[in-house]
């Protein structure tokens, strides 16, 4: 018999500078030992409700709160904060605002110290939560140097080190690859099984991460509309009306051994080292780069590349694989140490960041620092405002652009005001507005909803059928196979398979079966799509 | 630029007990109110300078911000050399009298406005947050503010971080930032979301502190501990003979 742990009744929350409620009527009980799937559409209350079973609402954002949350039956509306630390962990979104230290293993020890444990059992904390996560020999890594998966893991792993009885993800783990998502959720799963956790998830992609005896807590209209297990609820009417509009999700093949993928018998070959034919020129030729950072044993080297006008390609690898930092070279934001970086005709060492701005759009991983204005239309025109174009050809644009990302209702608006996936989409319109020959896109879909995704990504198709060429850095290998033709896999700071999409015939229904392709020739997906 | 980053942080300078280096510090500045003359003041700041070298800092790093203080010098200078009335006049410009003994002063100025910076430069970069943090406590102050004074350094190079994003994100968007001239015209969008971003961080950063315990209870344990090594007193004693010559000295002289 499980034993009550956290209760919540609210019967209404409402932010101070809003008149409507944002939570209302909610009626929670979570046992000791449960992982839950916190479910919903984009701003159903998911992050809110959270907030509140980890005190944040009202302890340290103030509500208006008809209700009490309560843990091992004592109200927590009327303590500190700092008194649920090593009872109930919090692990939101954004990593480097959770991650305050020099390095990783200052910020891991900062919570139990403030606990007053010996620094001896601080330390095996430490090593304990860092094997956890998958960053084993990262404890004297600077926070800075992390790639956006590491900086999330290691806020994972800080909350880890106080030992919260209960752990509560809030989009936690949203830029940490596949594989190491996977792992993370099993090793979770594990504890709350063994009654030494309770887990609850919020994640957009909680449908790849399924196992259908989990809890799910689904949230509409700020309310709880189902409460159950996750095989009833796929055949609840609550589902539909929550993920109506979502793609059915990849479903990743049962496994004999639970070690991996079945041996798919095949004819079929896929070629690892694709080169484009050059009957056109390439819009990104890299021949021989080198590149390597300061005081870091991580570099490109000898990487060569060339992407055709049109070609929509994926750069999928692991966190900190060279993703970003080859891409960096396109747009002139890094120069080559040798070798050479041509796009569209230019040599990236001849020309400035801004005059290669024309050419390459780039949309960045953290949007939030481009905001430089005070309402999403400044900011989508802000581009072309720098060009000097004419107003009336500005205005015509950014109501184009606007108007075809769905943006029009909150032109007026000021971009923080906006949920960070909008503020994305925001991002990706002043990107577009410039009507750029090559798109970088880095993890475009990070920090949206399905829906959202799915809208965005369809108008990046969009915009590749026009004839420009798309780089869309992920290591979303679903995301990539969904929408890309080309796909680059780096490892190490190096190209490792280079596949086209007609090596699986153009039939994107039957990935899956490419993926198991994969799976037995090459080995590496096996790692990534590792079965629950 | 990249003040507070990217610099090797693994040099003998770095691993010394952090009261050494506020010993030497708090030397120099005995030293620079104390001595006020120019050739006993240059050879400070050389001496200054080969000690960031041998740290293992580049000299470049400073090149921005000794451009400013060169543009500032050269106008305190002047005006010194005016307003200052001592000494032997040396050049005449309509009716105003320029004075050696205020070019004397205005450069005694900023050499000691020079050195004061660098002093307060160096030792942000030789010291780590959470060894100033240790630092504080060891000097009675309370670990709750001492925390404070050692994550407001580490916000630093956050900010300077935020910075060159931000950069990278403007200029990618067609903003020149290449010459001084554009870099202040286009101070508006770079500087915008620097303060927007570093007030959403301080509030976020103190939210993340109170989820890990922060001031839960008064006092905290440490995962490292100070400790005075051999090195750290041979060092010590050494800084200490040094200065005390250097201020003797010249009045045996």
């Amino acid at each position: 018999m499980m034993k009550s742990l956290l209760t919540a009744r609210i019967e209404i929350l409402r932010y101070h500078d809003q008149t409507k409620p944002t939570l209302k009527n909610i009626d929670l009980n979570i046992n000791a030992g449960e992982f839950i799937i916190l479910a919903g559409p984009p701003s159903s209350g998911k992050s809110t409700l959270c907030h509140c079973l980890s005190g944040v609402i009202p302890l340290f954002h103030p509500a208006a709160l008809i209700g009490d949350v309560t843990f091992e039956g004592k109200s927590i509306l009327t303590i500190r904060l700092p008194e649920l630390a090593g009872k109930i962990g919090l692990v939101r979104e954004a990593p480097e605002d959770q991650l305050f230290c020099t390095t990783v293993e200052e910020d891991l020890a900062f919570g139990p110290c403030n606990l007053l444990l010996e620094p001896e059992e601080v330390k095996d904390r430490i090593i304990n939560a860092l094997k956890f996560v998958g960053l084993t020999g990262y404890a004297k890594r600077k926070t800075e140097t992390l790639s956006g998966g590491e900086s999330q893991r290691a806020a994972l792993a800080s909350i880890l080190t106080l030992n919260p009885q209960v752990l509560i993800l809030d989009h936690a783990m949203d830029q940490v690859d596949s594989e190491g998502r996977r792992e993370i959720i099993r090793k979770l799963r594990e504890l709350c099984r063994q009654g030494e956790k309770t887990v609850i998830l919020v994640d957009e992609k909680f449908m790849e991460l399924q196992a259908q005896g989990d809890r799910v807590i689904a949230l509409n209209h700020d309310t709880v509309i189902f409460d159950g297990r996750l095989s009833e609820f796929k055949s609840n009417s609550a589902f539909r009306s929550c993920f109506e509009m979502q793609p059915p999700p990849i479903k990743w093949p049962a496994s004999a051994n639970n070690k991996g993928f079945p041996r798919v018998e095949t004819n079929e070959q896929i070629s690892l080292n694709y080169s484009p034919q050059v009957d056109q020129d390439p819009i990104i030729s890299v021949k021989n780069l080198y590149f390597s950072y300061r005081d870091s044993d991580f570099a490109l080297r000898n990487l060569c590349l060339d992407i055709c006008p049109g070609e929509f390609v994926a750069l999928v690898g692991k966190n900190g694989a060279g993703k970003t930092t080859l891409a960096k070279h396109f747009n002139g934001l890094l120069c080559p140490q040798s070798g050479e970086v041509v796009v569209n005709g230019m040599n990236t060492k001849d020309y400035t960041i801004a005059q290669l701005a024309s050419h390459v759009g780039f949309l960045f991983q953290n949007s939030e620092l481009q905001v430089c204005t005070n309402s999403v239309q400044d900011e989508v025109s802000f581009a072309l405002k720098v060009k000097k174009l004419p107003s009336q050809e500005v205005r015509n644009k950014v109501s184009k652009i606007l108007h075809l990302l769905g943006l029009q209702e909150v032109a007026q608006i000021h971009p923080y005001r906006l949920p960070r996936g909008l503020l994305r989409k925001v991002a990706l319109a002043s990107c577009l507005v410039n009507e750029p020959r090559l798109l970088i896109i880095d993890e475009p879909t990070s920090r949206m909803s399905d829906l959202q995704a799915r809208e965005t990504m369809g108008f990046v198709e969009t915009f590749n059928k026009q004839g420009r060429t798309i780089l869309m850095i992920t290591h979303d290998l679903e995301l990539a196979m969904r929408f890309s033709q080309r796909i680059v896999f780096m490892e190490d700071g190096q190209i490792k398979w280079d596949i086209h999409s007609a090596n699986w015939n153009g039939r994107r229904e039957r990935y899956t079966t490419y993926e198991l392709n994969w799976a037995t020739k090459i080995g590496v997906p096996q790692k990534w799509a590792q079965k629950e | 630029m990249k003040l507070l980053l990217g610099h090797s942080t693994n040099s003998l300078i770095h691993g010394l007990d952090p009261r050494v280096k506020l010993v030497w510090m708090a030397c120099n500045l005995l030293l620079i109110v104390i001595c006020q003359k120019i050739w006993l003041l240059s050879l400070n700041l050389v001496l200054i300078l080969v000690m960031t070298v041998w740290s293992g800092i580049s000299l470049k790093k400073f090149s921005p911000l000794l451009k400013i203080m060169l543009v500032i010098g050269l106008q305190f200078i002047i005006l010194q050399g005016f307003l200052g009335q001592q000494g032997t006049v040396i050049c005449r410009i309509a009716f105003f009298k320029i004075y050696w003994g205020g070019i004397l002063m205005g450069m005694k100025g900023i050499l000691v406005l020079l050195t004061l910076m660098l002093l307060c430069l160096q030792f942000v970069m030789w010291t780590s947050p959470e060894d100033l943090t240790l630092l504080l406590v060891k000097l009675h102050l309370p670990h709750k503010y001492a925390a404070l004074v050692g994550l407001a350094l580490r916000f630093l190079p956050i900010l300077e971080k935020d910075l060159e994003a931000i950069y990278e994100s403007q200029q990618s968007r067609g903003l020149e930032l290449t010459t001084t001239w554009q870099k202040a015209k286009g101070l508006l969008p770079v500087a915008l979301p620097l303060i927007l971003r570093a007030l959403k961080r301080a509030q976020e950063a103190a939210l993340s502190m109170e989820l890990k315990g922060y001031t839960l209870y008064p006092e905290r344990t440490f995962l490292k501990t100070l400790r005075f090594s051999k090195i750290d007193c041979l060092i010590c004693s050494a800084l200490c003979a040094y200065f005390s010559g250097v201020v003797i000295a010249p009045k045996l002289i």
